[in-house]
């Protein structure tokens, strides 16, 4: 077992760097990580099948230079809302105006009715939860569709990204920032204290409530992005091992803890979404109503 | 080390990334609001109120059915008790004509009873004053035959025995 | 290379402790949450989801760490 862990870790600590051969932490990541290739490898061989050059398009954007050119998880980000908007669009074909739902019209049905009662009927109050519902449930079925598109083969993970994941957090710190200013006006940021505060310690709180929204909001974000990510490092790493160590046997012990952690992966993204759509309901909810 | 690259990689944002993101998500939640969530939540609230209602309607109809059995069964409580209050009064009714049936009947029955004990005693007077006339008169005659027409003045005579007759004690007469 | 070695060491190190004490808090708390549900079955909807919001806090301070690691080895190389 040792002197099975010794080259394993020498290979992952250095790279395993030899004659142009990319080391398994290579593959890895350059799986996860976002690039301008788009390329279908085949099963069977190294060779690649397809190879699509991705276009760049420099914007100049106050004095800086942004690239705006559709990226590998831009490119499967489109792909997961094509895929989501015909799910939803062929649900409501198969439903027509009947109020029982039937087909596939069940599943989105059961997930809007959980998102209302068990996540924003929760932390609002009833009209607050009926303007943020749409938010709510665009953040959830965002986030189920793009990691459920990453886990097919030759695809990515864009919810695997550190600016998606950030983006959907600011998104929700906007909708604090507007639920607490549309609701309290500029009362909210008077009642980000807790009531009942001595007024000697009132300065300091002010300060620690005004870094936590922001901690909120990057937690949000980071643990989005970590628990995407970690899955799919963890399979691929478990799958390297193979070539890590250099002996088909290993396979019969890595492939099936592998479909293990890709059945794991299933249920992380739906716990993943509702803890997402939850927090987020949670902070507007927090910051709609004063506490 | 070329892993360590796309390691950093991993942790960049891209500001690119960024705008698509916000693109992708505000049209996204543009489209599934117009096709899916509005009509969804609208139907959603909609099956609700109809459930609603049916219930509600369902609790309406049990709760107007067991009031009309209420109505039904005071009425019939009703009914019973006029029946009951008829015959007690008819069974009283009968029992006092039957009363007034059976005194008059006895008041009737004493009368003939009181008109025939009158009628018996005048009868009985009758015969004792007829009695008492024989009597006197064949008093007289027996008087008559053992004096022989000693006694002149018959009517003198007469006047004397009436007058023993009533004398006689009351008791006897009665009896 | 000393240097090197000695800052993938602290990240390996200290991911570990991460994940330790991540582990510890939700165990604790899944246990508790456990036993609650043993004891309020009809409360069990209510406790699942604090349970999943406090293990998401926790996880969100257990990644912190992982992060500060993470990074820890891309400053180094």
């Amino acid at each position: 077992m040792i002197a099975a862990l010794v080259p394993l870790v020498s290979a992952l600590a250095l790279g395993a760097e030899g004659a142009g051969q990319p080391s398994v932490s290579d593959v890895v990541f350059e799986h996860v990580t976002d690039s301008r290739v788009i390329e279908i490898q085949s099963p069977f061989s190294k060779d690649v099948l397809l190879e699509w050059h991705l276009p760049s398009w420099p914007v100049q954007i106050a004095g800086h230079t942004v690239d705006l050119g559709p990226t590998k998880h831009v490119v499967f980000m489109w792909l997961s809302g094509l895929v989501l908007i015909l799910f939803a669009w062929l649900a409501m074909r198969a439903r027509g105006k009947s109020l029982v739902p039937k087909g596939i019209a069940n599943v989105i049905e059961m997930v809007v009715l959980f998102v209302r009662d068990e996540i924003a009927l929760k932390t609002m109050d009833e009209h607050t939860a009926e303007a943020y519902m749409p938010y709510l449930l665009t953040a959830f079925f965002f986030i189920v569709f793009s990691a459920g598109v990453g886990l097919f083969p030759w695809t990515a993970t864009s919810v695997g990204n550190l600016a998606v994941t950030g983006t959907l957090a600011l998104l929700t710190f906007v909708l604090m920032q507007f639920a607490g200013l549309s609701h309290q006006g500029l009362g909210y940021f008077v009642h980000l204290v807790p009531s009942g505060v001595p007024i000697l310690l009132w300065p300091l709180m002010f300060v620690i409530e005004l870094l936590g929204m922001f901690t909120k909001t990057f937690a949000l974000c980071i643990r989005l992005f970590a628990n995407m990510i970690a899955g799919h490092i963890v399979i691929f790493f478990v799958l390297g091992l193979i070539f890590l160590i250099g002996s088909p046997l290993v396979a019969v012990a890595s492939v099936p803890f592998a479909v293990g952690l890709y059945l794991l992966e299933i249920i992380i993204i739906l716990i993943q979404a509702y803890i997402f759509t939850m927090l987020s309901a949670l902070f507007i909810g927090m910051s709609a109503h004063a506490h | 080390m070329l892993s360590v690259i796309f390691a950093a990689d991993l942790m960049a944002v891209q500001p690119g990334l960024v705008l698509w993101t916000v693109v992708t998500f505000v049209v996204l939640l543009v489209v599934l609001s117009k096709v899916a969530w509005k009509p969804i939540l609208h139907l959603v609230e909609e099956r609700e109120k109809t459930i609603h209602g049916a219930i509600e309607g369902a609790r309406k109809d049990r709760e107007a059915a067991s009031a009309l059995l209420e109505e039904q069964r005071a009425l019939l409580a009703t009914a019973r008790k006029d029946s009951a209050e008829a015959v007690r009064k008819a069974l009283a009714d009968a029992e006092v004509a039957r009363q007034d049936l059976v005194a008059k009947s006895r008041k009737e029955a004493e009368d003939l009873l009181a008109r025939a004990r009158q009628q018996i005693e005048e009868d009985k007077a009758k015969a004792q004053a007829e009695l008492r006339g024989v009597v006197v008169d064949l008093a007289i005659e027996v008087a008559a035959k053992v004096l022989g027409d000693h006694l002149a003045d018959a009517t003198r005579q007469r006047a004397l025995y009436e007058q023993y007759v009533n004398d006689l004690p009351r008791e006897r007469r009665a009896g | 290379m000393w240097n090197l070695a000695l800052a993938y060491f602290g990240a390996g190190i200290g991911s570990g402790l991460c994940v330790i004490g991540g582990a510890a808090g939700i165990g604790r708390l899944t246990a508790a949450a456990m036993e609650a549900m043993g004891r309020q079955p009809s409360a069990a909807g209510d406790i699942r989801g604090g349970m999943l919001i406090t293990a998401a806090m926790i996880e969100g301070v257990a990644f912190f760490g992982v992060v500060v690691c993470l990074l820890l080895t891309f400053k180094s190389a």
